[in-house]
């Protein structure tokens, strides 16, 4: 599956330059590539697709604890779209973030999801990217606040933005109100066991990563950050 | 102009050396505790490991309070300020990463420590070990080297000399992994 708009460009042109160490993965046939410690866990398997949740026994450091939906079932986004916030479509994202107990997410397809407001994940989830090229962009960012387990892998956060905030399902069975929420593009509010993986975030309103609040065993791996903005210009003389 | 200049204030000579500046907004890139009153965040344990800090980010990678924060084989390619911010006491662990300085001589300093003169932050933690320093950067280590620590060895992940952090962090980003192949 090929990316379209891509957000590692910065990346993958560095990449092609001598001082990046020279060639990466190129086209289809490229081989495994591992080259940390996270990685070689499950990078090089070819049957990763079917053993998705061995990523489960992957995470090092504070947040090593992490197993995320691990257990539980698979679930699959069909739907991008994201407009009921009480009561989300069985399909969407946000139906999968907020189920009762272990839950593992993935994606039937690659998709943009612009999310209406944050999305309140619960705790014991894995939202796991691989294998489609998910972009969540133009929209509200994710935030886990008072959640314990959750694992977000391979996902492209792209130009999030403040949402006003409102009434948000945040668990099974709970809904909140919500105030505005800052723009950033993960929030980790009172919550632990964290693992933030592969994740490419750029461009967004307030921050990229907050974690806040007394959260604990949280570790970020593998994320690549930029912030290319058209309308910051800075040049140095 | 004047939005930016009250927070930045004590950066006037970065200002200085700024030219064609149309905005500049304070943008976080990892905040890491967000106040100086909430001590409850001393319980705070955070890996940052394997990520690749890139174009355009300003400042805050991370920006740290109360809590432990272990920074390992990050690479830093770009920044516009500084890279590693804090203030309220946090301990940072700073190992094998590598930190390519921008040409701005007065930004070539990795870290920043807030809300403090020098003879409170010089008891402050912040220790660098195996780095590696490109184009003139410079890591300010305070503190006594980081032992006994509260938590098990466990926890800790084994970092890799500075000089490979390119490599260790070359997949970083969301990756293409198609089914049925090594990804």
């Amino acid at each position: 599956m090929k990316a379209e708009g891509n957000l590692n460009d910065t990346r993958r042109e560095l990449m092609s330059q001598k001082t990046r160490g020279g060639r990466g993965r190129r086209g289809r046939g490229a081989r495994c590539m591992a080259t940390n410690p996270i990685d070689s866990c499950w990078r090089c398997r070819k049957d990763w697709a079917q053993n998705r949740q061995l990523l489960a026994k992957c995470a090092k450091g504070f947040g090593r604890r992490t197993t995320g939906g691990l257990g539980g079932r698979i679930y699959v986004v069909t739907d991008p779209s994201d407009n009921d916030m009480v009561n989300p479509r069985p399909g969407t994202l946000r139906f999968g973030a907020v189920q009762k107990g272990p839950l593992w997410i993935i994606f039937q397809r690659s998709m943009v999801i612009t999310l209406t407001q944050e999305l309140m994940v619960s705790s014991d989830k894995t939202i796991d990217g691989r294998g489609a090229n998910v972009q969540i962009r133009e929209g509200a960012g994710i935030t886990m606040q008072f959640v314990n387990n959750v694992i977000i892998h391979g996902l492209r956060i792209k130009n999030i933005k403040a949402r006003n905030g409102g009434l948000i399902r945040d668990s099974f069975d709970h809904i909140g109100v919500r105030t505005r929420s800052d723009g950033d593009a993960i929030s980790v509010f009172g919550s632990s066991n964290i693992w933030i993986d592969h994740i490419s975030l750029s461009n967004c309103e307030d921050g990229l990563v907050d974690v806040i609040q007394g959260s604990t065993a949280v570790t970020i791996s593998n994320c690549h950050m930029t912030k290319h903005n058209d309308v910051s210009i800075i040049h140095f003389p | 102009m004047l939005a930016f200049s009250f927070r930045i204030s004590h950066y006037v000579q970065y200002i200085a050396n700024l030219v064609n500046v149309y905005c500049i907004d304070i943008f976080q890139v990892m905040l890491f505790g967000a106040s100086d009153t909430y001590q409850d965040d001393k319980i705070m344990q955070i890996t940052v490991a394997f990520n690749h800090f890139g174009q355009g980010l300003i400042q805050r990678m991370p920006r740290c309070r109360w809590g432990f924060f272990h920074v390992l084989n990050n690479d830093y390619t770009h920044w516009i300020m500084y890279a590693i911010g804090g203030s309220s006491a946090p301990t940072i662990l700073s190992q094998g990463n590598r930190f390519i300085a921008p040409n701005n001589n007065a930004a070539k300093t990795i870290t920043h420590r807030d809300y403090a003169p020098e003879a409170v932050w010089s008891k402050w933690q912040w220790r660098s070990e195996s780095d590696h320093f490109m184009n003139g950067a410079t890591f300010i280590q305070s503190g006594p080297p980081i032992k006994n620590l509260p938590f098990k060895k466990g926890f800790l992940m084994r970092p890799r000399h500075g000089s490979q952090a390119n490599r260790l962090t070359r997949f970083s980003g969301a990756l293409n992994c198609v089914v049925g192949r090594p990804c």
